[in-house]
């Protein structure tokens, strides 16, 4: 009937670990562990080396055929198939790595010019580069010092 | 006596050199057919000298690590620099020298041969 001091500590410090893992389990710090769904695949970097926008992406074992990649303004789109067969005459023991057709579309934040984009795939990464527009180039500004 | 066994060959690496990398056990595929036990995974990034097959007393173990330029890390990442690590207990029965590996294009296949005893053979039925 009366719950001593101890008893509530106990209560409460239980609640305090539980609130600590989910803080944990949604720490914006820790390193994504698997892909979940459409929408993750494949990992993308994107970021802007001055004169280029470089999309790099995560895609083992794909080649040229499996993947597409689309520019239409500035809307970059990456899409295509990961097939994982099974090799002829083989039974499966074990299958983590899911087939997955993906679709990823990037606003791309400047101008680029859709005449000279290249793109190349290497152990795996898939490389694309996006050179900028002049007009999207930064320019200097100079101070004029009185 | 050591027991390891290194399947791929590694140079030498600085101590020092090597950065504390987060951890991720890569995701694998493991087919069987009379011959064989093929583990297919995914390494994207991680080229031959980078990767590390070894094989101590009946665990396999793999261990790869990629490291990309910062500039690639500044902004919008979904990946990195990063150490895959999972390893695997041989089941009895595989022919332990000649396990091969092959990496192309960021995927890794392990072929483990079966031991003759292991494999699917006929019986010779004596008498009438």
């Amino acid at each position: 009937m009366f719950t001593t001091w101890y008893d509530m500590d106990r209560t409460f410090s239980a609640i305090d670990e539980f609130r600590r893992r989910l803080d944990r389990l949604f720490d914006e710090g820790a390193e994504p562990q698997t892909v979940s769904g459409y929408g993750d695949f494949p990992r993308t970097n994107l970021y802007d080396n001055g004169e280029s926008l470089v999309l790099k992406a995560e895609l083992p074992g794909l080649g040229d055929k499996d993947v597409n990649l689309a520019l239409h303004h500035n809307v970059l789109t990456l899409s295509g198939e990961r097939r994982t067969v099974a090799p002829e005459g083989y039974s499966v023991h074990r299958r983590e790595r899911t087939p997955v057709r993906f679709s990823r579309s990037f606003t791309l934040p400047v101008d680029v010019d859709g005449t000279k984009v290249t793109a190349s795939m290497k152990n795996g990464i898939l490389s694309v580069m996006l050179p900028k527009t002049p007009a999207a180039l930064p320019k200097p500004i100079s101070i004029k010092v009185e | 006596m050591n027991d390891t066994k290194n399947i791929t060959k590694t140079e030498e690496k600085n101590i020092e050199n090597l950065r504390r990398l987060a951890v991720v056990a890569p995701p694998v595929d493991i087919f069987e057919n009379e011959d064989e036990l093929l583990l297919v995974t995914d390494l994207p990034g991680v080229d031959t000298k980078n990767l590390n097959v070894s094989l101590d007393s009946d665990v396999l173990m793999l261990e790869g690590r990629r490291e990309l330029e910062p500039e690639i890390c500044r902004s919008r990442t979904e990946f990195c620099s990063i150490e895959y690590k999972r390893s695997f207990t041989m089941p009895r029965g595989i022919d332990q020298d000649k396990i091969k590996a092959d990496l192309k294009n960021g995927v890794l296949r392990l072929h483990l041969p079966k031991a003759a005893e292991l494999k699917p053979r006929q019986i010779a039925i004596s008498g009438d």
